[in-house]
């Protein structure tokens, strides 16, 4: 099943952050717990992980690209 | 809280300290002070390049590394305190004046008229301190500097861009009036004592650990990372170089793109065009290495020291 992860909220309040670090790449199979990309907003570093074990399919944004919190950045299969 | 009170000047030991404090497995708080002798810390994902002079730095012993947390481009040298404060992540998430809120109270019972403002601290207007924070596993390190006694010429020489040379879409550095605390206090600075009374009122008194408490054979295999190539130039974002310069063979003119530190796309004219085409790309963004490859290029080594403090600044 597609799915399409976004920018998710980690600090409350947060309206948006940079893509700085893509540690995934399109074709990739992840495992639940991995680093998917690392993010920057007010200073904070931030890596968000792999929620379930997914496969990457394409990865949305650039590095360095500041995302809205609920914008797409990447598409997985599940 | 565990109280840590580190001694070292050393800032590849200090960082590494600093990562090591925030693996281990507790949820008790953990507040460090320490200093660093001369360093530019940039953050994580920032264009050290494009932040500082490195060739600069080098020649005047200044260590240029790269910090984990976010943030801009700092300068330390022993008037500056550092300082750490590791916690679990709550509810209020990673809320900069609550993590700075103990340090400035301190400062306040030590006659500094410290004021919180975001993620800074002022006195009388001036920033005295920075901070920034990064967060793995569930925990939140965050760490700020304290200018007590800095040598602010050096600051501003060292955190001033080099040149109009670089562009990225890196993180950029933000930069504000800077004041030392010892502006304020008078007297004769002793930042050493200075930092262990900040220690003393935020820990409650508590005796503080020393580093060689902890696993000092994996602080010191860490600290490895914080002096490697591929830590500190290595991980810098995409960016692209335009820029000319004036040497006694005839004008440069290049532009470049760098992937990971080292040069995927360039373009040059001037001297020794034909031998230095063929040596840029592919080349590592390090002065020696740069130097060497451009002197059996050239036969030049004169020529060659020049170039690749150029590539590395725009100057």
């Amino acid at each position: 099943m597609k799915k399409t992860v976004t920018m998710p909220e980690l600090k409350k309040g947060m309206k948006k952050a940079v893509l700085c670090r893509w540690n995934v790449e399109p074709g990739q199979k992840v495992e639940s717990g991995s680093e998917l990309f690392e993010t920057e907003t007010e200073k904070a570093i931030s890596a968000v992980e792999a929620e379930e074990n997914m496969t990457v399919l394409r990865l949305l944004v650039d590095e360095g690209d500041e995302v809205e919190v609920g914008a797409p950045l990447m598409e997985v299969e599940m | 809280m565990i109280y840590v009170r580190c001694r070292s000047l050393d800032p590849r030991f200090n960082l590494a300290l600093e990562e090591y404090l925030l693996s281990l497995d507790t949820d008790e708080e953990i507040f460090c002070l320490w200093r660093n002798g001369p360093a530019v810390v940039s953050g994580r994902f920032q264009n050290i390049f494009a932040e500082c002079d490195v060739p600069l730095a080098e020649d005047r012993g200044v260590a240029v590394i790269r910090r984990i947390t976010g943030g801009g481009t700092v300068y330390h040298d022993g008037g500056n305190i550092n300082y750490t404060v590791i916690r679990s992540k709550d509810e209020n998430g990673l809320d900069y004046p609550a993590f700075i809120a103990p340090v400035a109270a301190a400062l306040r019972e030590l006659c500094v008229p410290a004021e919180i403002s975001g993620s800074c601290v002022t006195v009388k207007g001036k920033k005295i301190s920075g901070s920034a924070q990064t967060t793995v596993g569930g925990r939140v390190l965050h760490h700020g500097t304290l200018l007590y006694s800095a040598d602010l010429n050096d600051l501003r020489r060292f955190t001033t861009p080099p040149s109009a040379c670089f562009d990225s879409a890196a993180i950029g550095s933000n930069p504000a009036p800077v004041g030392n605390m010892i502006d304020v206090l008078g007297g004769d600075p002793d930042p050493e004592e200075f930092a262990d009374e900040i220690g003393r009122i935020v820990s409650g008194g508590a005796a503080p650990l020393e580093p060689e408490s902890f696993d000092t054979d994996a602080i010191e295999k860490l600290a490895e990372k914080y002096a490697s190539w591929e830590w500190n130039i290595g991980s810098s974002p995409k960016f692209s170089f335009r820029g000319g310069k004036d040497t006694k063979m005839g004008k440069i003119r290049l532009s470049y793109t760098s992937k990971r530190g080292v040069i995927d796309g360039a373009e040059w004219s001037g001297p020794y065009e034909n031998e230095i085409k063929n040596v840029l790309i592919g080349a590592r963004l390090d002065r020696a290495a740069l130097r060497d490859a451009l002197t059996r290029a050239t036969s030049d080594g004169s020529f060659a020291g020049d170039a690749a403090g150029f590539i590395l600044s725009g100057k």
